[in-house]
């Protein structure tokens, strides 16, 4: 046998105790996270209406999502979130950490910090529900806010023009506490004295956080951006409440394509397809991010 | 154990055995779940028969059941019934009921869905249910008339499958929908209820332009719910012509998918024309007074709206009846009117028959076992004991259900929601609904950008001609019906 094989064997052996431990949930995550990858896959290739027989159509439904207009148009509505998701939804866990970061008072910075992050513990369709009402132009609360502002009223959800927006406005103050958490973590772990040493040479701030801060928690900034990309692309739940992906499909998103090609046509052999699709659109951006985006470490 | 305790014991255990062997050769089975008839005589001579009900399960369904099934005891001891919700959801019921039709172990009767259900999944698959056109001439023994006159005839026709005309269910209670009005605002304004679209538009203008802060009327257009219902109300008065066009297969007066198909294939329904092209441009009148947003409004949230007094009008059904009468009751005066008629100055093809929506619900279905077991009479006497007026009454009060037969007393919140006229035909050429819940949705989503000023009428009509064109064709691949095969009906 080759040398290198009997290592492993060896090094197999040497951890089998780790490996065994690992065994359970290396089956789990077979049976509940890629089995289904390969189950969409192959019903993909399949004209399923849920109970009935599944009929084999090999790529019809692959041709016929790759005409699909509304596929198309759930895309560009995704790729606003996943743009929003990447941009302010990394910037305002930046900017907070930041600002908890410089904070003198470890207390204050304590509050603070517990103040952002115990809002995960509000249920998000609460939240949704709160902005739905709030959006609501007759008896919500949002065309009195903007009249302020000189805005005339809005239908916000019920408008073509600012249904999408009002949905991502939703987010607001765009702040994801896991986001911040990490961001957080990664500043209080560069080194004080290097801290120390930018402020004895006279560095400001502003070229602090450049030069310094951004560039040691670069890793994890590529982390939430991915992230943010996996989460825009995903989105659902939240059109699905506000607007069911009206007027039209001017919020239609894959996710809820996908969940109405299933639940609401009953077509699970093209909600394979769509699933599948996703999958393969959300691979490729992780991978094109993760070589175009360096981290300090690579 | 000790000697005197066996001593104790064992005749306790004999005369225990003894009493449950006799008890038993006397016994109706009453205490089982299995619905055989039994051969024995009741003590008024007259023979013992047991049935067995089943269906999902449903809110007061099985409390009104039990509440029909004892006082039908009282009058019938001699007959046994039992109810079993044996599922959660009419889905599960489904698949409950196939393995037991598999197996010869059906119950004798179901309470399903009505229209065309009971046909496609009982009928269609082999299992000849019980066909109840011969009962309707009997005289119930329950109102002395005959048992057809306490339905109108036009529910008993939405009852029959389209397939071959025959009656295979009678659904018990309905759905209605109605108007909800602010009766303290109409006063104020010295507003008359409407008879006419027409007139329900000149109210919605005086609201208007009282500018007392309220919207003339609280839509919701985020679900196809209120638009299908405007356009079916709407349908049934001005393309009723239709109806022989399209019924071609069958010729029952109705008209099922493969029948839609070929007009749609044939050229038949064309949405160009007036008569249809005008129920698109009437939905969009109508909601030009809807309260803003009402694009991602649901149902609920008009309705809360309308309780909130923001709103003078809004669509209501008789769910809504009880709890407007306790934890949701109006602050002000309320009232319920039908949807007004539709007249010839604004439809020329209208009939101006009033209509009504209304879906039809809880059907009893009798399956082929009754019928093997020859206790269809007995089985049909319970159900014409149910739809007796004395008994539907005591339904709707206790679960607010508005029944499908005429003439009962209600209380009255709910007598609001009582059914006066009824859909005089089935037609609907706008909603699509008929060609799945794809082409109903698409439908929805241009009707959203329609009432949103993004597409004109003509825009609104080339869109939805061509997606209708192309779930026709869609159904016909799937389904295999061509013009040789007469759309699958050779």
């Amino acid at each position: 046998m080759h040398p290198y094989r009997i290592n492993v064997f060896r090094s197999i052996y040497r951890y089998k105790h780790a490996y065994l431990f690992l065994l359970p949930l290396l089956v789990l995550l077979g049976i509940f996270s890629y089995y289904p990858i390969v189950m969409a896959l192959k019903m993909s290739f399949y004209q399923w209406k849920g109970g009935n027989e599944a009929i084999f159509i090999g790529l019809d439904n692959f041709v016929a999502l790759f005409k699909d207009k509304t596929f198309y148009a759930s895309l560009k509505n995704a790729s606003w979130f996943i743009l929003f998701d990447c941009t302010v939804g990394v910037l305002m866990p930046l900017f907070i950490a930041e600002l908890l970061f410089h904070l003198k008072s470890a207390r204050a910075q304590y509050v603070f910090r517990t103040l952002f992050v115990a809002t995960i513990t509000v249920p998000t369709v609460i939240v949704i529900l709160v902005w739905v009402f709030l959006y609501n132009p007759v008896v919500g609360g949002m065309n009195s806010l903007v009249s302020l502002f000189g805005i005339s009223p809005q239908l916000w959800l019920g408008g073509t023009n600012t249904a999408l927006f009002s949905i991502i406005f939703s987010g607001f103050p765009f702040i994801n506490p896991i986001y911040l958490l990490i961001v957080f973590a990664a500043l209080q772990a560069i080194p004080k004295s290097l801290i120390e040493a930018s402020v004895m040479e006279g560095c400001g701030t502003w070229r602090r956080i450049r030069s310094i801060d951004i560039p040691m928690i670069a890793g994890q900034l590529k982390l939430i951006f991915i992230l943010g990309i996996l989460h825009g692309m995903q989105s659902f739940y939240k059109q699905l409440i506000m607007t069911n992906g009206g007027p039209g499909e001017e919020t239609l998103v894959p996710g809820l394509y996908m969940y109405q090609s299933g639940f609401t046509y009953n077509d699970f052999g093209y909600a394979s397809t769509i699933g599948f699709v996703m999958l393969i659109l959300m691979l490729a951006l992780t991978f094109v991010s993760n070589k175009l985006i360096k981290s300090g470490n690579e | 154990m000790k000697a005197s305790a066996k001593s104790i014991l064992a005749p306790l255990v004999i005369l225990g055995l003894t009493t449950s062997l006799m008890s038993g050769c006397g016994g109706n089975g009453n205490g089982s779940s299995s619905a055989s008839p039994s051969n024995g005589s009741g003590t008024n001579g007259e023979p013992q028969v047991s049935f067995k009900i089943a269906s999902w399960a449903g809110p007061g369904k099985k409390e009104g059941l039990d509440l029909a099934i004892a006082e039908y005891r009282k009058i019938k001891p001699n007959v046994t019934i039992a109810f079993e919700e044996v599922a959660q959801s009419n889905a599960d019921f489904d698949v409950w009921m196939a393995a037991q039709l598999a197996g010869n172990q059906e119950p004798e009767v179901v309470m399903d869905f009505s229209y065309d259900n009971p046909y496609l999944k009982y009928n269609d698959k082999g299992y000849k249910v019980l066909e109840m056109d011969p009962y309707l001439d009997k005289i119930s023994p329950y109102t002395n008339q005959k048992w057809g006159d306490s339905f109108r005839d036009v529910d008993l026709n939405l009852m029959r499958s389209t397939q071959n005309g025959k009656l295979n269910n009678i659904a018990t209670s309905m759905i209605t929908l109605k108007i909800a009005y602010n009766k303290d605002i109409y006063d104020q304004l010295g507003l008359q209820v409407p008879k006419t679209f027409s007139e329900m538009i000149a109210n919605f203008d005086k609201i208007r332009e009282a500018k007392i802060g309220t919207e003339p009327f609280s839509g919701f257009l985020k679900v196809t719910s209120a638009w299908d219902w405007f356009a079916r109300f709407a349908a049934q008065q001005t393309q009723e012509q239709y109806v022989p066009l399209i019924d071609t297969l069958f010729k029952n007066n109705k008209y099922q998918q493969n029948e839609y198909v070929r007009a749609v294939d044939q050229g038949i329904i064309d949405l160009s024309k007036p008569e249809v092209r005008g129920v698109y441009e009437l939905f969009k009148q109508f909601t030009s007074y809807w309260a803003p947003g009402a694009i991602s409004m649901t149902m609920t949230e008009a309705r809360d709206m309308w309780l909130q007094g923001k709103a003078v009008h809004t669509f209501t059904i008789n769910n809504d009846a009880k709890p407007f009468a306790s934890d949701m009751k109006p602050s002000f005066n309320w009232d319920t009117f039908e949807f007004p008629v539709i007249t010839k100055d604004i439809a020329p093809t209208s009939n101006e028959d009033p209509a009504e929506f209304g879906d039809l619900a809880d059907a009893f279905v009798v399956m082929p076992s009754a019928i093997k077991k020859n206790i269809q009479d007995e089985v049909m006497d319970f159900i014409m004991f149910y739809t007796s007026p004395d008994i539907a009454k005591q339904l709707a009060e206790l679960n607010w259900i508005t029944p499908t037969i005429t003439g009962v007393e209600m209380n009255a919140n709910l007598e609001r929601y009582q059914a006066k006229y009824r859909p005089q035909n089935q037609i609907d050429l706008n909603s699509q609904a008929i060609l799945g819940s794809n082409a109903r949705q698409y439908v929805l989503q241009q009707i959203q950008r329609y009432v949103l000023n993004d597409i004109d009428t003509d825009q609104l009509i080339d869109l939805l001609s061509k997606n209708m064109k192309e779930e026709a064709q869609k159904a016909m691949k799937e389904k295999g019906w061509t013009k040789d095969n007469d759309y699958g009906n050779k």
